[in-house]
């Protein structure tokens, strides 16, 4: 088999479900975008309106009109961007990927979700030519449901930062944030489709629940 | 008498947008920037309709919508989402909402659906009233 082909069930089911899931919070950031942009220009239509019916125009009012949609396209763009990498992230198997740039796409990727769980995740700029062979995809995957087990799990404070470091010939990419994690009386985290991401990616996780820390350890190959 | 309307949204940009059309159009606007605040404002106020973002951070659509009407089960809400399915339409109904609207939406659509619910308000407040009078004077065996 290529060493390029994926392999068991992390290419299965779950793989689309993530690959689903992201694309449902990327459309949904886009919507409301759009929301805006689509309401500035009716407001810019209503001040027309008004101003054939003798109102007078403040200029600063379309300023701050013209401002606002060049946020919002701006805003728009970067979610665009991101959906991009992510979308080429399935390009190749196995590629040669820059963690910073991976954790970063990540933070972005769950920002609306983690909200969503009252939680915010921010990376932590580490050494910024640390790279590795891996499976993009599956990593993004695997990172996807650490950060959503640690925001679920969290007993307070959930305010997480993602880092990657080099340890020798490992990179370890820590999570942490909070007071620590409640674990369930059945932990089932890492669960099945955990596992066969973690068996694909030659990893090892680690959750130090008292220090609200995950490790994800990922073997170090040279670009 | 104008409509009076609590819109909640996380956007700011949305918010201030949205106050200044509604208003522009002779609605009275308060806003809300998530489901916690709204809950704290429908205590202290009463609203013809309240136009709820479906998708906020730290407390989802469903569990919202259901705070809000059973804090005030009279109160008229429209769901703004980002996608409206006939699925979603008829989950967004069976839990209590008065209608729904996909994003980004029509101002005239969003107005004629407020206009509605302060009707169906209103009608909901006389029925009350009445059912109340009917119980008093049923009590005093008039």
């Amino acid at each position: 088999m290529s060493s390029d082909a994926p392999r068991g069930a992390a290419a299965s089911e779950w793989g689309l479900q993530f690959f689903g899931k992201v694309s449902a919070s990327i459309s949904h950031e886009i919507k409301n975008t759009l929301s805006v942009i689509n309401e500035s220009a009716g407001l810019l239509d209503d001040l027309v309106q008004m101003a054939r019916q003798g109102m007078a125009l403040a200029p600063e009012r379309l300023e701050r009109l013209a401002a606002t949609i060049k946020t919002q396209v701006e805003r728009t763009d970067a979610i665009v961007r991101n959906m991009n990498r992510f979308a080429h992230s399935v390009d190749h198997h196995r590629m040669g990927v820059h963690l910073d740039e991976t954790l970063r796409l990540m933070v972005a990727l769950v920002a609306r979700t983690a909200a969503m769980g009252g939680a915010t995740v921010t990376a932590v700029s580490g050494q910024s030519d640390l790279t590795t062979i891996t499976a993009p995809f599956h990593l993004h995957h695997l990172l996807w449901h650490c950060i959503h087990w640690a925001v679920d799990h969290a007993s307070a404070d959930k305010e997480f930062r993602l880092q990657a470091e080099r340890n020798g010939d490992r990179i370890i990419i820590r999570l942490e944030g909070g007071c620590g994690f409640i674990l369930p009386a059945s932990q089932e985290f890492p669960g099945p489709a955990e596992q066969a991401l973690i068996t694909e990616l030659e990893a090892d996780l680690k959750i130090h629940a008292e220090r609200g820390q995950l490790e994800l350890i990922l073997p170090l190959r040279s670009v | 008498m104008s409509e009076k309307v609590l819109l909640v949204d996380d956007e700011e940009d949305f918010r201030q947008i949205m106050t200044e059309r509604m208003t522009a159009r002779g609605i009275e606007v308060t806003t809300a920037s998530s489901a916690q605040e709204a809950l704290a404002k429908i205590e202290k106020e009463s609203f013809d309709a309240v136009i709820l973002d479906f998708m906020m951070p730290e407390m989802d659509g469903v569990q919202a919508l259901k705070n809000l009407r059973a804090k005030q089960p009279e109160l008229q809400i429209i769901l703004l989402t980002g996608h409206a399915t006939v699925e979603k339409g008829v989950e967004a109904m069976k839990l209590g909402a008065m209608d729904f609207l996909e994003k980004p939406a029509d101002i005239n659509a969003l107005v004629e659906k407020i206009k509605a619910a302060q009707g169906k308000k209103t009608l909901l407040v006389e029925k009350k009233s009445e059912e109340r009078i009917k119980s008093i004077l049923g009590g005093k065996g008039w």
